[in-house]
């Protein structure tokens, strides 16, 4: 998949369709998971971002979406708001070339029916109609986790991106949710929701690793989430434990887009603080306030020295 | 001339490589002109041909000035000879590959990385005897480290006769190997992450196809190469080859200090490289990959090398049925060339 382009025209006719005047419930209509977006229907069990004549070098990008009760406005703003915003500020900005997006949906495996949901990586309006068929379950349980690992462990086993294949330049992967990484992803859990079980369980930082060899990957973490405001302390420190500066604390879920756009920028070579002064208003203040503490990937050319080892 | 007599002969030699034209500095001029009046376009030559000589002369012109012209076969530096088959650069210097040594050339500026080295495989002993006897073979000995050009730093291994650099055995066989071959370079080197990583404490983080040399007559695997970066366990990072960096598990990343996953994380990537599938992602799909073995390849590394050698048995047991050997039919002088002993 990836072919196309995202425009404004097709935009337009998509908004007039599906979401002017039309409450969440009448958006999101899928009263259960969808094949198309069931990860173990998946031909192969894998999804592909391959370059195309319209986007001859292929970036891909993937956002899961936790998609648990407290968090549906978060689906809500984008498709709404949020995915023209990601997509012309990349056009625009140019922090990578030819982005192809995929949405999941994430819920919680120990409880959900559809803990994981996966769209293709898409390059036009396509995507817009994958995500409005997200099925917002509203699950989730009192274990203050969501399984946000589970996109990990897709995206490092079942993704197939020509961004890494073709030119070894890593994706971007992108959860987003209010409640902490569950420390555990087990077997028999993965084979539910992927119809072939692995041979043992996997740590969250396993798949963090696992993820990691394709993709940057980042979480966000959505501050104004119930459960965020239930216990900040604690969900921060899960996140910034095992990713660190890569937890993005939003602020403000509406610019969810300019702060992935902006993360993605200043792994790509951008100035923090640049970037964060890119952006009029308020904007700059939430992108500021997330990514302020990011850095360029490391790209020491052929040989990458470290401070720390060197005074050691 | 005699030796390059054909346009794939000429074409075939590296510019970086251009000695092996014109033999010492003062052939640089009868011979270009000799080759010239017989490839110039003008003459009834051809243009490629003669657009690769006159960068071949200009390299050698550069060398000559700048007292760099190595003799084919022969590296004259620091006051002593080595005599050499296939040379080849790596992220530091210039490396030699004789039938009895390996010598790495490292540019001044990675010197520290040298000394580094120089004192990790020095410091490579064991608890008994039956640990050397199993290990000595499989590691790398120090036969000599000394200055060559003003800040460099010269070592010079020992080399078993014989043996192949993974990446140049890749490249020969079209950049893959059989899953077979692929399962005991797999063993050896989990085999030498134990030793290394659990008995000496130490993370070598520099392993590679183009660092990991394999015996294909009796599957020995020696990492010879890649250990200017090896630092003890849980110290800080100094320095990473940019494969390292790239390959470099997130939670080490954050952490910055060498951890077991490191190597873990290279010895998976060279399983995936020589199944030319660096992704990972077209190995279930393969029908000449073993899914057992495909699904370990593609699976997250653990943390504990130990763990992981007791568990791999199960892999093959599972890829290919009960172990029997099964030789790897090609030789030192088929990848390298005549000059090379095959042991």
């Amino acid at each position: 998949m990836g072919s196309g382009r995202f425009s404004a025209t097709d935009w337009d006719r998509f908004t007039a369709s599906t979401t002017a005047g039309r409450t969440r419930e009448a958006i999101f209509t899928a009263s259960g998971l969808k094949d198309a977006l069931d990860p173990a229907k998946a031909r192969n069990l894998i999804r592909e971002s391959r370059d195309s004549a319209d986007n001859p070098e292929s970036n891909a990008i993937i956002v899961a979406l936790d998609v648990t009760g407290s968090m549906h406005k978060i689906p809500e703003y984008m498709v709404r708001e949020g995915l023209p915003a990601l997509f012309d500020n990349i056009y625009t900005r140019k922090p990578v070339t030819d982005p192809h997006v995929m949405f999941m949906g994430v819920g919680d495996v120990v409880y959900d029916r559809a803990p994981l949901q996966v769209s293709q990586f898409e390059a036009d309006i396509r995507i817009a109609a994958q995500l409005k068929d997200l099925y917002l379950e509203g699950g989730g349980g009192g274990n203050m986790t969501e399984s946000y690992t589970l996109p990990w462990y897709f995206a490092g086993l079942h993704t197939a991106i020509d961004c890494f294949e073709k030119r070894a330049k890593r994706g971007y992967l992108f959860t987003v949710g209010d409640e902490m990484v569950p420390p555990v992803l087990t077997a028999e859990q993965i084979g539910r929701v992927m119809g072939v079980r692995p041979q043992a369980d996997f740590s969250a930082q396993q798949l963090l690793d696992l993820a990691s060899r394709q993709y940057h990957v980042f979480h966000v973490v959505v501050q104004q989430g119930s459960n965020y405001r239930a216990h900040p302390d604690q969900v921060r420190a899960s996140w910034t434990d095992i990713i660190g500066q890569r937890a993005l604390m939003l602020s403000d879920y509406t610019k969810l887009a300019e702060v992935i756009v902006s993360a993605i920028e200043i792994t790509e070579g951008a100035n923090a603080a640049d970037v964060a002064a890119s952006w009029g208003g308020s904007t700059a203040l939430v992108v500021r306030g997330a990514t302020g503490g990011l850095q360029k990937a490391g790209t020491g050319g052929a040989v990458r020295r470290f401070l720390d080892g060197l005074r050691s | 001339m005699h030796n390059f007599e054909t346009a794939d002969e000429i074409l075939a030699i590296p510019v970086s490589e251009a000695e092996r034209l014109f033999g010492t500095p003062e052939q640089i001029g009868p011979v270009f002109r000799e080759a010239a009046l017989r490839w110039h376009p003008d003459h009834g030559g051809r243009q490629d041909v003669f657009a690769h000589l006159l960068a071949l002369r200009a390299e050698a012109d550069r060398k000559s000035a700048a007292g760099a012209w190595v003799v084919p076969g022969r590296l004259e530096i620091g006051g002593r000879r080595i005599r050499f088959f296939h040379r080849f650069t790596f992220e530091l210097g210039t490396a030699y590959l004789g039938n009895n040594v390996l010598a790495y050339v490292v540019e001044p500026e990675f010197a520290d990385l040298a000394k580094r080295a120089e004192a990790v495989i020095k410091g490579l002993n064991f608890a008994d005897a039956a640990m050397r006897a199993e290990m000595a073979p499989r590691l790398p000995r120090l036969l000599a480290a000394f200055d060559g050009q003003p800040g460099q730093r010269v070592l010079v291994l020992e080399k078993p006769a014989g043996i192949i650099r993974l990446s140049d055995l890749l490249t020969h066989e079209g950049g893959r190997i059989p899953a077979r071959h692929v399962a005991w370079i797999i063993s050896e080197l989990l085999n030498f992450a134990c030793y290394l990583n659990a008995y000496r404490g130490i993370i070598h983080l520099g392993l590679a196809p183009e660092t990991v040399f394999i015996a294909p007559a009796t599957h020995q695997v020696l990492p010879l190469g890649g250990w200017f970066y090896a630092t003890r366990r849980d110290a800080y990072l100094a320095a990473l080859p940019e494969r390292t960096d790239r390959l470099l598990p997130m939670t080490a990343r954050q952490a910055e200090c060498a951890v077991p996953s490191i190597d873990l994380e290279l010895i998976r990537a060279i399983g995936r490289e020589a199944l030319g599938d660096a992704a990972g992602t077209r190995l279930r799909l393969d029908p000449d990959v073993p899914t057992a073995l495909a699904d370990w390849l593609r699976s997250p590394s653990g943390h504990d090398p130990v763990a992981e050698y007791r568990l791999w048995p199960g892999t093959i047991l599972d890829s290919f049925g009960a172990r029997r050997f099964a030789e790897l039919l090609v030789t030192a002088s088929d990848v390298y060339g005549k000059e090379a002993d095959n042991g």
